[in-house]
């Protein structure tokens, strides 16, 4: 597979980058890893004039662990999120949702924010970073700004960065105490796999780990974009968690999904599977919390 | 350069290590890093398969790490290490993998051969003991149609031995 012609640059400053993006008018795109970029140009459903490549920031690559939380360059890889020891530790769904991305070799090009800005329906760091609360810095000649994940992703494919502007971090909160999360992907093999349904679920429970106070519940390859399901969030919280609460919850994620059938599963499959990542992910984000599910 | 006329988009030089060697090579944007080594430098035991990425047949280590050579642009290895096939031997002497590989039968057309040695080279050289699952999971994206994979995960697991009992030095970057 050939890939058309294109001009490159290989800017070595962030502001240099924002400069020749803005010069393309349009018509360049931003590569951070390639692996879908390049495989979109070969195929030849992307054409762009100019091709800028992150390659050379150095620190977009950065993973920084800071007080307030974590920061990401959106440049840091699949592979290195997903075996980062505080990542591991604080922000486990995320790891998680990185380490299903693709297969191995994929994930040491692929990075977090090419997944975030490809928006695909599959993605599988968009709902831990959604069940996180993480925040997207966008840089462009203009300055930056700071938006939520959450809502960025508009319709398939498509998010809301304007064409000057790129991803540049992920900055995602210090969980607070008695937090866990959980991200289950189920596919029909164990790598290179699109995702029937992933479901990303976070937990916060009170000082004693008897009550769930805050939960959260995200979805891949459901909807369009990725969903929440706030309706079964709220059948956990104020609960003390049980496999009946659990079950509840995932009866009424599976009711309101509006999942849809394609050639990969069947929609009552996919329903089914609703009810499942549900009740799975929310009973490992609890326990990693500290509580018990009785 | 010329923006303006993307249909002729200039060459540049590129200088890359490839093999322990430096190299310098005009190449155009639109080079992959896998057309860089089979059509400019002629090392043609990377192999082309799908060409996006899914079956592991054109892996090469950049700077240590597995990569598909299919989905780097050439240019983007501007400065680093690349990895071929072609250096895992130390000139005569085979690498203990690809002396494994033959000892175990993991090789029979041989496309997927060279994915597989260099997938196994990293992950020897980060977790010189692996378990048969830790193999799987590294060997996940490599397909091989012809030897149901078995006897590759054992080859990896002999070579992992063989290395272990000091037959070889096992560092990463020892040529």
């Amino acid at each position: 597979m050939l890939l058309p012609r294109f001009d490159f640059e290989a800017p070595v400053s962030l502001a240099a980058a924002c400069e020749m993006l803005a010069q393309a008018e349009g018509k360049g795109c931003v590569m951070a890893g390639g692996t879908d970029l390049l495989a979109k140009m070969k195929r030849g459903s992307v054409a762009p004039r100019v091709v800028i490549s992150l390659g050379r920031l150095d620190s977009l690559t950065s993973i920084d662990v800071p007080e307030s939380g974590l920061r990401l360059g959106s440049c840091a890889t699949m592979s290195r999120i997903a075996s980062h020891p505080a990542i591991l530790a604080s922000w486990q769904a995320l790891a998680e949702g990185a380490g299903w991305v693709g297969g191995p070799i994929v994930r040491n090009r692929a990075t977090v924010g090419g997944n975030v800005v490809n928006a695909r329906p599959c993605a599988d760091t968009l709902p831990p970073l959604i069940a996180l609360h993480a925040r997207l810095e966008l840089t462009s000649r203009q300055g930056q700004r700071s938006v939520p994940v959450e809502g960025f992703v508009e319709s398939a494919g498509h998010c809301a960065l304007r064409p000057d502007e790129i991803l540049t971090a992920i900055e995602l909160p210090t969980p607070p105490p008695n937090a866990g999360s959980h991200y289950i992907k189920v596919t029909r093999r164990a790598a290179m796999e699109v995702t029937l349904v992933g479901c990303a679920a976070s937990v916060v429970l009170d000082t004693a780990r008897q009550r769930v106070l805050q939960a959260r519940l995200v979805y891949t390859s459901v909807a369009p974009i990725p969903l929440r399901i706030p309706a079964a969030e709220r059948l956990v919280e104020g609960e003390a968690p049980s496999i009946r609460v659990l079950e509840a919850a995932a009866n009424e994620a599976r009711r309101l999904a509006p999942v849809l059938g394609d050639h990969r599963a069947p929609q009552d499959y996919r329903s089914n599977l609703v009810f499942v990542t549900t009740h799975r992910a929310l009973k490992g984000a609890i326990e990693r919390a500290g509580g018990t599910v009785r | 350069m010329n923006p303006h006329c993307p249909a002729h988009p200039s060459k540049r030089l590129l200088s890359v290590t490839v093999n322990g060697q430096e190299r310098e090579v005009a190449v155009a944007p639109h080079r992959t890093l896998l057309e860089l080594l089979r059509i400019d430098l002629g090392l043609t035991g990377t192999k082309h398969g799908c060409g996006q990425g899914d079956c592991g047949a054109c892996v090469v280590l950049l700077d240590g790490l597995p990569v598909h050579a299919c989905l780097v642009l050439a240019l983007e290895t501007q400065g680093r290490q690349v990895e071929t096939i072609e250096g895992v031997a130390d000139g005569p002497a085979l690498h203990p993998l690809q002396q494994a590989f033959i000892d175990a039968g993991s090789v029979q057309c041989g496309y997927c051969t060279p994915g597989m040695i260099l997938v196994g080279k990293a992950l020897l050289a980060s977790t010189p003991s692996p378990s048969a699952d830790e193999v799987r999971a590294a060997l996940a994206g490599n397909l091989c149609r012809c030897t149901g994979y078995h006897k590759i995960v054992e080859g990896v697991l002999l070579a992992a031995d063989r290395m272990g009992d000091g037959n070889h030095d096992g560092e990463e970057g020892s040529r």
